[in-house]
C-alpha cells in the first residue's frame, strides 16, 4: 500500500500541497483538478522527483526516499511532458529503459514485443521516433512505463494526444494492468476517468477536496443538475455548466442547489424537452461545480 | 550428463504425450531418477541456477504430459514435501524482481501433480524438487541471505556501482541518445588541444625551453573533453526533457552520471597520455627534449636551427619534462572533476554547469598570462613530485566520486 501522510510542498515560496493524506491500494486512482492545483507536484512527489517539505510518502510503511532504488524499481512513470529520443526506435528506447530499470536481458525482446503490440506500435517498432505523431509518442511513453512490470504506475496526462480508438485501447491496458497493482493517473478528459478510475481524488487549494468512487461523487450531485431552456434566467446560486444541442435547439445544463419547481424527468430519447428537466449528474458536472464552471 | 538428462526428460514427456502414460517404463523411471539426482546434486552444490533449470524442465515435461492425457494439471492430492511452502516461497537470488515463473515453479513444486498412473515416477520428482527446495541447508541459507539482502538497503559505493553496471548497463546505454554530443565534445577537444600543439610546431624551441606556457595550456585544456561531454549530454537531456524520466529509474541519475564521468575521465586520461607522448616525440624530433641533434622533419626547425636559437637566446635546452606535463594534466583533470562534483551537489541547474568551467577558464587565463612565473616553479619541480600530485588528486577524485554515488536524490541538488 502506498500512503501519503500529511504531505506539504512549497515551490518558489508558494504552497502547492498542504497536509495531503491519501492511501492507494490496488486499483485505478484518478487525480482530478484544474491546472495548477498540484496534480503534477503530487505525482512528482510519488516518483521521488520532488521531496515533501513535511510529511512522508510510504510504501508498505517504509519511506520511499529511504527505499531509494528499491522503490523506483517498482514504479513506472509517464511524465506530462514526455521526452523521447527522436533518432532512436521505440524498440531501442524500451531496451534502454529496461537496462536502467535493471531488468535482465534474457526474455527482454519478447517483453518489448508484447508491449509494443499492446500499445499498437508493433509495425513501427523499428522506425525512428522522429517520424511519429504525438499519439504514437504518447504510446511509446505508456510502453516505457510498463516495461519492467511495475507495481505502481503513475501516469500524468496519459491520454493527451490519443485518438478515441487509442483511448479505448489505453483503458483496456490499464484495466488489465490494475488488477493487482496501483495505477495513479491524471487527465483533463473527465470521461476517461469516469470509465477507468475506481477512485477519484479531487484536489482544491492544495488539499484533498474529495476522495471517492466516481459514482459516489456523482451521487452527491443528484437532484441538482438540470437541463433548462436557453432563455430561462438563472436564479441566485444556480450556475451554468454547459450547453446541450438537440438538433437546432440549444438548452442549458445547469447546477441548482435548490430543486427547480416544475422540473420533470428526462423524456424518452428523440423527444426534445421544453421545460426544466432533472438529469443524471456525471463527473464532468461535479468537476465544473466544484472548480467553478 | 546434463544434456543427456535434458533429452531424457523430453523423451519421457513425448512418451506420455503419445498416450502411453499408463505404463511408464523402467527407462522412464530411470530418467526421472536421473532428473531427481541432478536436482539434488545441484542443490547440494549450491548451484541453484542449474537446480532451477532442471526443475523447470521436469515441470514442463510433466505439464505437457498432463495436457496430453487431459488430466487436471495439478491436483489437490498432497504428498511429501508440501509442508515446506514457507521456506520454498522465500525469494530466490537473482530472481526476486517479480519473476512469475519462479513463483509458479515454487507453487507447482509444492502442489504435486495428480497423475494416478505415474504416481511413483511423479512422486520421485516431487520429492526431489521439494527436498531440493526445502531440505538443502545450503538452499535455506541462501534463501535467508537473499531475503535479508532484499530487505536491507545496500550500501552503494563506487565499486558496487561499477560492478552492477558491468552486469546491466552497456557503454551504449550510458550515452544513449547523446552519442552526437560525445562526438562533438571529441571534435572540440581536438580543436582546443591543437592550439598548443600548433604553437609547438611553429615555435617549438621557445615552447620547450620555456614550457610554462605548455603546462598552463595543458592545465586549462586537460579537463576539456570531460567537461564538454558532461555539459553537452546534460544540456541535451534537459532540452529533450528526458532527464525527468531518467531520474525515476532504478539506476539513479547520480550513478548514471557518475559512470559517464568515469568513462569520459578514462578517455580523457588516455588522450592526455597520447598527447603527452606526441609532444614529447615532437620535442625529440626537434632535438630539444633529448640532447643530440636529429634532423627535423619537414617544416620543423632542424638541429642546426635549434642550436642557433639557443646560442642567440642563451636559453637552457630541454626544460620540458613529459612526466611534469602528464602530472599537470592529470592533476588538472582530477581537480576539475572534484570541483564539478562539488558543483553538481551544491548548485542548481544550470549554475552547476557554468560555475566550474568559468572558474577554470579564469584560472587558466591567469596561468597563461603569468606563465613566466609558472615556468621556474614547474621546471624546478622534480617530475616524480608532479606524478605523485597527480596520483594524490586521482585518489581524491575517486573518493569524491564514491561519496557522490552514495548521495540521496533528496540531498543532491543535481538529482
Amino acid at each position: 500500500m502506498l500512503t501519503v501522510d500529511n504531505v506539504s510542498k512549497k515551490l518558489s515560496g508558494k504552497t502547492i500541497l498542504h497536509d495531503i493524506n491519501l492511501e492507494f491500494d490496488h486499483g485505478v486512482y484518478g487525480l482530478l483538478a484544474p491546472n495548477g492545483a498540484g496534480k503534477t507536484t503530487l505525482m512528482k512527489l510519488m516518483t521521488t522527483l520532488l521531496f515533501p517539505d513535511t510529511g512522508a510518502i510510504r510504501l508498505d510503511g517504509e519511506d520511499i526516499t529511504a527505499l531509494g532504488e528499491r522503490y523506483r524499481g517498482q514504479v513506472g512513470y509517464l511524465p506530462q511532458d514526455f521526452g523521447y529520443y527522436p533518432n532512436y526506435t521505440p524498440r531501442q528506447f524500451l531496451r534502454y529503459i529496461a537496462a536502467l530499470q535493471g531488468m535482465p536481458r534474457a526474455g527482454l525482446d519478447e517483453r518489448i514485443n508484447t508491449l509494443l503490440d499492446m500499445v499498437g506500435l508493433a509495425d513501427s517498432a523499428n522506425k525512428r521516433m522522429r517520424t511519429f505523431s504525438g499519439g504514437m509518442i504518447q504510446r511509446v511513453g505508456i510502453a516505457q512505463a510498463l516495461v519492467h512490470d511495475p507495481r505502481i504506475l503513475i501516469l500524468d496526462e496519459p491520454t493527451a494526444g490519443l485518438d478515441p480508438k487509442e483511448r479505448v485501447r489505453f483503458r483496456n491496458i490499464i484495466h488489465s494492468f490494475a488488477a493487482n497493482r496501483i495505477v495513479i493517473l491524471s487527465t483533463h478528459i473527465v470521461s476517461d476517468l469516469e470509465t477507468i478510475a475506481g477512485h477519484i481524488v479531487m484536489l482544491r487549494d492544495g488539499t484533498v477536496f474529495a476522495n471517492a468512487a466516481p459514482a459516489d461523487i456523482c451521487k452527491s450531485m443528484e437532484g441538482k443538475i438540470y437541463e433548462v431552456p436557453a432563455d430561462m434566467p438563472l436564479h441566485f446560486g444556480q450556475r451554468l455548466l454547459s450547453e446541450v444541442q438537440y438538433g437546432g435547439v440549444t438548452r442549458l445544463r445547469i447546477y441548482s442547489p435548490e430543486p427547480i419547481a416544475g422540473a420533470s424527468s428526462l423524456p424518452a430519447p428523440g423527444i426534445v424537452p421544453t421545460g426544466p428537466v432533472a438529469v443524471a449528474p456525471n463527473l464532468e458536472d461535479a468537476f465544473l461545480v466544484i472548480y467553478g464552471g | 550428463m546434463n544434456e543427456q538428462t535434458d533429452r531424457n526428460i523430453t523423451a519421457d514427456s513425448v512418451d506420455r504425450f503419445d498416450g502411453s502414460g499408463r505404463t511408464v517404463s523402467t527407462t522412464a523411471n530411470a530418467t526421472v531418477n536421473a532428473t531427481a539426482d541432478t536436482i539434488n546434486r545441484a542443490a547440494d552444490r549450491g548451484d541453484f541456477d542449474r537446480m532451477e533449470s532442471r526443475i523447470m524442465q521436469a515441470l514442463a515435461a510433466r505439464t505437457a504430459a498432463a495436457a496430453a492425457t487431459d488430466e487436471p494439471e495439478f491436483g489437490a492430492r498432497t504428498v511429501a514435501g508440501t509442508t515446506n511452502v514457507g521456506v520454498a516461497t522465500v525469494p530466490y537470488a537473482g530472481h526476486t524482481d517479480g519473476n512469475a515463473s519462479y513463483d509458479a515453479l515454487v507453487t507447482h513444486a509444492t502442489v504435486p501433480h495428480n497423475a494416478p498412473e505415474n504416481t511413483s515416477a511423479d512422486e520421485a520428482v516431487n520429492t526431489a524438487i521439494a527436498n531440493a527446495l526445502a531440505a538443502s541447508p545450503l538452499r535455506r541459507e541462501h534463501a535467508i541471505a537473499t531475503a535479508v539482502q532484499a530487505g536491507v538497503p545496500k550500501r552503494v559505493t563506487l565499486w558496487s556501482t561499477l560492478r552492477e553496471a558491468r552486469g546491466s548497463l552497456r557503454l551504449r546505454d550510458l550515452f544513449f541518445g547523446a552519442w552526437d554530443c560525445v562526438a562533438v565534445a571529441l571534435v572540440m577537444t581536438v580543436a582546443v588541444w591543437l592550439i598548443p600543439f600548433l604553437r609547438i610546431l611553429s615555435d617549438g624551441a621557445r615552447v620547450f625551453t620555456d614550457p610554462g606556457i605548455l603546462y598552463a595550456s595543458m592545465f586549462l585544456a586537460a579537463p576539456f573533453l570531460y567537461e564538454a561531454t558532461h555539459l553537452l549530454v546534460r544540456w541535451r537531456e534537459h532540452e529533450q526533457r528526458t532527464d525527468e524520466l531518467l531520474r525515476t529509474m532504478r539506476w539513479s541519475f547520480v550513478r548514471l552520471c557518475a559512470l559517464r564521468m568515469l568513462v569520459m575521465g578514462a578517455v580523457a586520461a588516455t588522450l592526455i597520455v597520447a598527447y603527452g607522448l606526441c609532444v614529447n616525440a615532437v620535442g625529440m624530433q626537434m632535438g630539444l627534449v633529448e640532447s643530440g641533434g636529429i634532423t627535423g622533419a619537414a617544416g620543423m626547425p632542424n638541429a642546426t636551427e635549434t642550436a642557433g636559437f639557443l646560442m642567440t637566446t642563451n636559453a637552457p635546452i630541454s626544460r620540458f619534462s613529459l612526466a611534469t606535463l602528464l602530472g599537470v594534466a592529470f592533476s588538472a583533470l582530477f581537480l576539475f572533476g572534484i570541483a564539478q562534483l562539488a558543483a553538481d551537489v551544491r548548485c542548481r541547474w544550470p549554475w552547476s554547469m557554468a560555475v566550474v568551467p568559468t572558474a577554470w577558464v579564469v584560472l587558466g587565463a591567469v596561468l597563461l598570462v603569468w606563465h613566466d612565473v609558472l615556468t621556474p616553479l614547474l621546471t624546478g619541480l622534480p617530475p616524480t613530485v608532479a606524478l605523485v600530485t597527480a596520483v594524490a588528486t586521482g585518489i581524491a577524485y575517486f573518493a569524491a566520486m564514491n561519496r557522490f554515488v552514495r548521495l540521496s536524490p533528496a540531498v543532491a541538488r543535481f538529482a
